[in-house]
């Protein structure tokens, strides 16, 4: 490539937290970067590499919450038991990203500092409640996942912090579903995906419910809207028809070389639908 | 009827080993020292005529060593047979 | 831009090496050890064409900056035979049939490779997901999923 800088190594955290400001870019597993860099003509920045720096990976059980290191890799995400056990809609995004050799190299906090709306681990994040651990040379503050994109490519980080960890609480009778879309399987960027956690009783009653829409807003997408209106509800096939349309409303695909809006926006309903349909038949 | 030593028999490719182990070169395995490199600028408009190419901005571009179109060409410049589309 | 000094291990060999940053392992395998097994193919990780072991695990060397391959332990196809005798692997890929070309095959057969070395038994599921990072325009992938099941019995 092109592209001149010095790359800066930093043992741990407190070195890292010394060394972020404007003049200084991070790079982790590099999957998203590397290939940018390679159209980048200057950059004018050096390159710290986070990618060595234990303190930044690791899954931790605590009593009510579990907390995951923003440097841990989709790989060690999805072969972990705890995540297995408590976010299997998160294992299903890891296993979907890139391939497993981008698995294996690729890092969540990454997938979240990136502001894809396309951005296949942020959805089940989004739906478990997700909150970001922000940290500086001055501290730390903590931000609401679904509260951190505010616009395409925007997100709540300045230059001299960094996303250092990702804690949710740990739930019982919820089921998640994740559904990503592609024109392939594999080595693909969502055409259209979805991500739901839900608790549906045995009286149909929802009794709690997170959707998450990518590739079909200019943001990864958590759809308020559709989940005041079926939260509490009893559904049933109307409701669940009732549901589609606002999910449909709520999100703004757009037509690019990938896809069109209106199947974009087809898709959707028909997954949401397919999700519902199956929890319904069940009970 | 003497048997066949090819037809009916399971083959191995010839070339398949150095492609296994890696040791076959490619052309883009081979570095020379001081080599050169080529790159080929296709027209970006189908079924167009070329009327000029200016290399004039292109050839001050760091890295240029020189570039290369059918005005070098010595001698006679039309080869082959040209169809005229339907 | 300043020089790095890393130090690596490739193929068992230790290596300490100064070179500057914006260069990948890609480049430093192919360029400064001759180890030109590993190819390019998109420069993107879309490919797989680059892939090797590295620490354990199948990555694209197209995108490791050679400083975060400092301190590592890296193999790459040409470890696979010793003393002229082939690897399980590459012995069933030629007998297969899953060789045309050749530009995907050390690629193909690192990624196999090390789903081989946690998974002495993949079912085809297992092997398709672990190829699934790694392009063939050849062979339409039926003749290597079958070299590299052939390669797992053999092994075990």
């Amino acid at each position: 490539m092109n592209v001149e800088f010095d790359f800066i190594q930093p043992n741990n955290l407190n070195e890292l937290l010394q060394l972020l400001g404007d003049k200084n870019k991070i790079i982790a597993g590099g999957t998203d970067l590397i290939p940018r860099f390679r159209k980048t003509e200057n950059l004018s920045k050096n390159l710290i590499d986070i990618s060595h720096i234990k303190n930044l990976k690791y899954i931790i059980e605590l009593d009510g919450t579990i907390e995951l290191g923003a440097g841990t890799t989709f790989e060690e995400v999805y072969k972990s038991e705890i995540i297995t056990k408590y976010a299997p809609g998160l294992v299903d995004a890891s296993k979907q990203i890139g391939s497993p050799m981008i698995q294996n190299r690729a890092t969540v906090g990454g997938n979240i500092a990136n502001a894809s709306p396309a951005a296949d681990s942020v959805l089940p994040l989004i739906c478990m409640d997700s909150v970001l651990t922000i940290s500086s040379e001055k501290g730390y503050r903590e931000v609401l996942l679904s509260d951190f994109y505010k616009g395409n490519g925007i997100t709540d980080i300045s230059l001299d912090e960094i996303i250092t960890k990702i804690t949710f609480s740990k739930i019982n009778n919820c089921r998640d579903f994740f559904v990503k879309v592609g024109l392939r399987k594999g080595l693909v960027i969502a055409t259209a995906s979805l991500a739901v956690r839900i608790d549906l009783d045995a009286e149909y009653k929802i009794n709690y419910i997170r959707i998450a829409a990518g590739s079909v807003a200019p943001i990864p997408l958590r759809c308020l809207k559709t989940e005041e209106y079926l939260t509490g509800l009893q559904i049933d096939n109307k409701t669940i028809h009732n549901s589609i349309d606002i999910l449909k409303n709520e999100i703004s695909p757009i037509s690019d070389l990938r896809s069109t809006a209106e199947y974009r926006e087809k898709v959707i309903g028909e997954l949401f639908f397919r999700m519902l349909n199956e929890l319904y038949m069940k009970n | 009827m003497s048997e066949y030593r090819t037809i009916g028999k399971s083959k191995k490719r010839v070339d398949a080993l150095g492609r296994v182990t890696g040791d076959t070169k490619y052309v883009a395995d081979i570095f020379i020292d001081n080599m050169k490199y080529g790159v080929v600028l296709r027209s970006i408009h189908h079924h167009a005529k070329i009327i000029n190419i200016d290399i004039s901005e292109a050839v001050k571009l760091k890295g240029v060593i020189d570039i290369i179109t059918s005005n070098d060409i010595p001698g006679k410049k039309k080869y082959g047979v040209i169809r005229k589309h339907k | 831009m300043k020089k790095i000094k890393i130090a690596i291990v490739v193929n068992s060999k230790k290596y300490v090496i100064e070179t500057y940053p914006n260069r990948t392992l890609l480049n430093l395998l192919r360029e400064d050890l001759d180890l030109t097994g590993a190819k390019e193919g998109c420069g993107e990780g879309e490919c797989g064409a680059c892939a090797i072991i590295m620490n354990g695990k199948a990555v694209n060397s197209c995108l490791i900056l050679i400083g975060q391959a400092d301190g590592a332990t890296v193999e790459t196809i040409e470890s696979l035979d010793k003393n002229g005798k082939l690897h399980e692997l590459q012995e069933a890929f030629i007998e297969a049939g899953a060789v045309q070309c050749g530009y995907c095959t050390p690629g193909m057969i690192m990624s196999a490779k090390a789903l081989l070395d946690i998974n002495k038994k993949p079912d085809d599921n297992q092997i398709r997901t672990a190829i699934s990072g790694n392009l063939c325009r050849c062979t339409g992938y039926t003749k290597i999923v079958e070299a590299i099941k052939i390669a797992s019995e053999r092994m075990h």
